[in-house]
């Protein structure tokens, strides 16, 4: 049963009014269109509960604002918009918790906080009880290895720690949707395999259906057993790694590299056995 | 494969169960508990920036005492210009705070990372200031009693009720002008230069530390159109001058017509920030 379900989506940006981008321009040097912009053309995507699907594609090609639209942070301007059956605009009440979004953006955290109160603060937003709620963050915080630096602020901490802490950030509430906008960007060979181990462990335990957006083929190709590619707002080419490589290499123009040297064999048969081509 | 091979005759799912999860119990309190304790520990990380407010304060005070002493100043001029740099300090706070706070949530990306544990874009707004509207608020305090324990008699005839009338109208205006700011600052998602202009135009214009009868005829009248100006005449007039609530009924007059006319404007505004942030998402990069 499809989790997320996209049917003909569109999203063009609106333009701002020409006067008032004028006026930024001369009062801030900054450019804003005065035209739409077409961000998405008629997505229609499919995520079967308890996989992975990938959204590759090259910067600027639509991931991050569907994902925004799947996380209910952003209106489609057509189209239908499903996660567990519900719009995730005007149901946001209902999915509440139920989508963890990681965010990109590693300054989405208060850098003077540390950790484990950056995650304690998310954490009451989302109203989690107190009780579970210590206990949660610090089998969080373990779990993605970051227990040894919980405590120190988060601003001391390097781009990959950041990067695993949205994710713990985005599993506060146990989500059973989880939407990824290239988490390990700032992540070394060695985190990423531990990060790829996490993951999909924890799809395995926790049946969670993830979307997950990468600009890297190899790693689509490792981690995602199915693989939507996307260019110019559209989805292009759909199905397994062997399916998109075609068009994908067309689209980014160099050929796709080999498969990271350093992943743990281990962890390649595990996934191998967990996403087997049987399941498609 | 493309797109267009997806299996779309398959029925649209129905709202499948949700699994369960643990129970969320958030209110409006545990929110701004939540972020009022996240400001304390930024206060509690940050001892060298509290050190140089204080010792700012101080020396302020300390200028402005000795001025009132060396110079011809009117009658009480250090509670005058004490008084005057208390509400122009809850004006800046308000002015800034909110601009900035929206600025940096929303350039961070935290703005998204807040709205997905689905609050209210204005609730986040006003609590992302809080703290600092606070911190304002406790610095007027020490401003007032700096005026007690230094200038005491200028406040023996202090009209209380009066000027928390006065006060508390006055930062309801503030307010307004603060969550306005705010949300012009999300829609052009630059700070807002009006706010700038405003401030600074209050500090010269409103009277904060001169009377107003010393200003030119032309500027004088422009006076009138800051809300700093009627705020700070009404506390004067019920702190130094001792008049009582019903003489300061063109002072509250003027207030409210602000208010009146900030109020609806700053909820439209948050209303389009709130719609613009639906259509062009909270985050610039967007």
């Amino acid at each position: 049963m499809a989790v997320i379900e996209l049917t003909n989506v569109h999203k063009t940006y609106p333009p701002m009014w020409g006067p008032l981008a004028w006026g930024i321009g001369v009062l801030f040097r900054e450019h804003r269109d005065t035209q739409p912009a077409a961000a998405l053309r008629g997505v229609d995507l499919r995520v079967q509960r308890g996989t992975l699907l990938g959204l590759l594609g090259p910067s600027g090609s639509g991931k991050s604002t569907l994902l925004r639209i799947v996380a209910g942070l952003l209106s489609p301007s057509d189209g239908d918009v499903c996660v567990l059956g519900r719009d995730p605009l005007s149901q946001r009440g209902a999915l509440l918790g139920q989508i963890g979004y990681v965010i990109r953006n590693g300054r989405s955290f208060y850098g003077h906080l540390s950790g484990y109160e950056n995650l304690r603060f998310f954490a009451g937003l989302h109203g989690i009880p107190q009780p579970s709620r210590h206990h949660l963050i610090l089998g969080l915080l373990r779990d993605l290895g970051l227990e040894s630096v919980a405590n120190q602020p988060q601003r001391s901490w390097s781009a990959g720690m950041t990067q695993r802490l949205a994710v713990a950030r985005a599993l506060l509430t146990s989500p059973s949707v989880l939407i990824m906008d290239e988490p390990t960007n700032g992540l070394d060979p060695d985190e990423r395999s531990d990060f790829y181990g996490f993951l999909l462990d924890h799809i395995e335990q926790h049946d969670v259906t993830v979307l997950y957006a990468t600009h890297d083929l190899n790693e689509a190709q490792f981690l995602c057993a199915r693989i939507a590619l996307m260019d110019r707002g559209q989805v292009v080419a759909q199905g397994n790694y062997f399916d998109v490589q075609r068009p994908a290499r067309a689209i980014f123009k160099r050929p796709a590299p080999p498969p990271p040297a350093s992943v743990d064999p281990g962890l390649a048969e595990y996934r191998k056995a967990r996403f087997s081509t049987s399941d498609w | 494969m493309t797109s267009s091979t997806h299996n779309l005759t398959e029925p649209a799912s129905a709202a499948l169960p949700l699994p369960q999860s643990a129970p969320a119990r958030r209110t409006t309190w545990t929110e701004i508990k939540t972020f009022l304790r996240m400001d304390a520990i930024e206060d509690w990380s940050t001892p060298n920036r509290q050190l140089q407010q204080a010792t700012l304060m101080t020396v302020v005070l300390i200028v402005l005492y000795a001025l009132s002493n060396m110079i011809a100043a009117p009658t009480h001029y250090f509670a005058f210009s004490v008084l005057g740099l208390a509400c122009m300090d809850v004006m800046a706070t308000t002015l800034a705070s909110f601009s900035l706070r929206a600025h940096s949530y929303q350039s961070s990306g935290r703005l998204e990372a807040i709205l997905m544990a689905h609050i209210p874009l204005w609730r986040v707004l006003a609590l992302a200031s809080l703290g600092d509207v606070l911190r304002s608020l406790s610095r007027g305090l020490i401003y007032l009693t700096a005026i007690a324990l230094l200038n005491g008699e200028a406040l023996t005839n202090a009209q209380w009720v009066a000027a928390s009338s006065v006060f508390a109208l006055g930062l309801l205006v503030l307010l307004s002008i603060g969550l306005l700011s705010a949300s012009v600052t999300i829609l052009l998602r630059r700070g807002d230069p009006l706010a700038w202009l405003l401030g600074l135009s209050s500090l010269l214009l409103s009277g904060v530390l001169y009377p107003l009868e010393h200003l030119p005829e032309g500027l004088g009248a422009l006076a009138g159109l800051l809300p700093l100006t009627p705020m700070l005449h009404g506390l004067r007039a019920a702190l130094l001058a001792g008049q009582p609530l019903d003489a300061l009924t063109p002072e509250l007059l003027h207030l409210s017509l602000f208010f009146a006319l900030l109020a609806p404007l700053s909820l439209v505004a948050l209303l389009r920030a709130t719609r613009s942030t639906l259509h062009h998402g909270a985050s610039p990069l967007s």
